[in-house]
């Protein structure tokens, strides 16, 4: 298990495989972001799109998968104070193979409580043409030794 | 005092994507039991319904824009444009609620850290119960921020992204958020008819506390030119 002080600025993870599918970026976007392009392969063809793409929400969330999956059961992460920086770089589509790559930037020592730190960690959802479609910078809180 | 020139240049690089926080459409497509199969009814439907297609940008796959001048219709008199949106300004975005199935199915989907879809391990976590993740919070912004931009008939083209998400307190089963968003600062791109908002999303809980706040950058159409 990976505590604050085990983790080093400069560490790189590479992990995950999420496969996109066109069931489940209907299903997201009918719950959270009903725009056309997101909903219907008809309409998408028609947008400026060209075709059905995931929410960049839904992106988000298949990246926060692939955190939960691979990446947080072996370091003692306890959640996140947010996020700086995303950037929706470009389209997600059916059948993209998500992966993340992740850069330890910065730790900081909690000032108020003793047991934790925060811990930014860069992180690059890449498809699988190697294209970066989605970039954030996390705060993540990590439990100290 | 706005824009800062040097950050409006770096922000206002090419944009490929269209998910904002504040967004164009509504929940009538999904709502709708039979989505049009035909291109054509599509097109009506569109036309009729959503003046966010209408668009003047065209942004290709690789980014750049092109002018594509659509003719102007009566509808467009209440269309919100750029133009029509100023600094200070707020807006409801109106309320949801959120049940501790709802936080179970999303992160079990999505997010399947304990103190997410385990509600005895939460009890020992530093969240002390079961709380709803952070993206599924965000998610439900998104979805009042569209319907709320579809009832104001806001001309927004999308987002590049966010400058900055914080979630400030947790949200728990039985919660309910209100959502408000303010424009913090806004500038027009240089070289395409479209221009830039910045502005804070913000969901507050039956307590009256923020639980997530969301500083990000929408593109809106910019006014057409009269006659």
């Amino acid at each position: 298990m990976k505590y604050f002080e085990d983790v080093q600025v400069g560490d790189v993870m590479r992990f995950g495989r999420y496969a996109v599918t066109q069931e489940e970026i209907v299903e997201y976007a009918r719950q959270f972001d009903p725009q056309p392009f997101h909903l219907d392969e008809a309409a998408a063809a028609a947008s400026i799109f060209g075709g059905l793409i995931a929410s960049g929400w839904h992106t988000g969330a298949m990246f926060m998968r692939m955190v939960a999956e691979h990446m947080t059961p072996g370091h003692a992460t306890s959640g996140a104070m947010g996020f700086d920086d995303l950037k929706w770089i470009r389209p997600v589509r059916p059948g993209d193979v998500l992966s993340v790559e992740s850069e330890i930037r910065e730790k900081t020592e909690s000032r108020s409580r003793a047991d934790r730190g925060t811990v930014k960690i860069e992180s690059r959802i890449s498809n699988q043409r190697g294209e970066v479609v989605m970039s954030l910078v996390s705060l993540v809180i990590y439990l100290r030794r | 005092m706005y824009p800062i020139p040097g950050r409006a240049r770096r922000r206002a690089r090419p944009l490929l994507y269209s998910d904002p926080v504040t967004a164009g459409f509504g929940a009538s497509w999904a709502q709708q039991p039979q989505i049009p199969e035909r291109l054509a009814d599509l097109a009506r439907a569109v036309s009729a319904d959503i003046p966010e297609l209408r668009m003047e940008v065209r942004y290709t796959a690789r980014g750049r824009s092109q002018r594509r001048p659509r003719p102007q219709s009566d509808e467009d008199d209440q269309v919100r444009y750029w133009e029509d949106l100023t600094v200070g300004e707020t807006a409801e975005l109106g309320s949801c609620a959120i049940t501790e199935t709802e936080i179970l199915a999303f992160a079990r989907k999505y997010d399947p850290q304990p103190f997410h879809t385990d509600p005895a391990a939460a009890r020992r976590s530093i969240y002390g119960g079961l709380i709803a993740s952070g993206w599924h919070t965000c998610a439900l912004m998104m979805r009042l921020s569209v319907d709320a931009a579809r009832r104001q008939e806001l001309a927004t083209t999308g987002s590049p992204g966010l400058d900055s998400c914080r979630w400030l307190k947790p949200v728990r089963p039985g919660d309910t958020l209100t959502g408000r968003t303010e424009v913090l600062e806004t500038w027009p791109s240089r070289s395409k008819p479209i221009g830039f908002i910045r502005r804070r999303n913000e969901l507050i809980n039956q307590h009256g506390e923020v639980v997530v706040s969301v500083v990000g950058i929408t593109m809106y159409r910019r006014r057409p030119a009269a006659g």
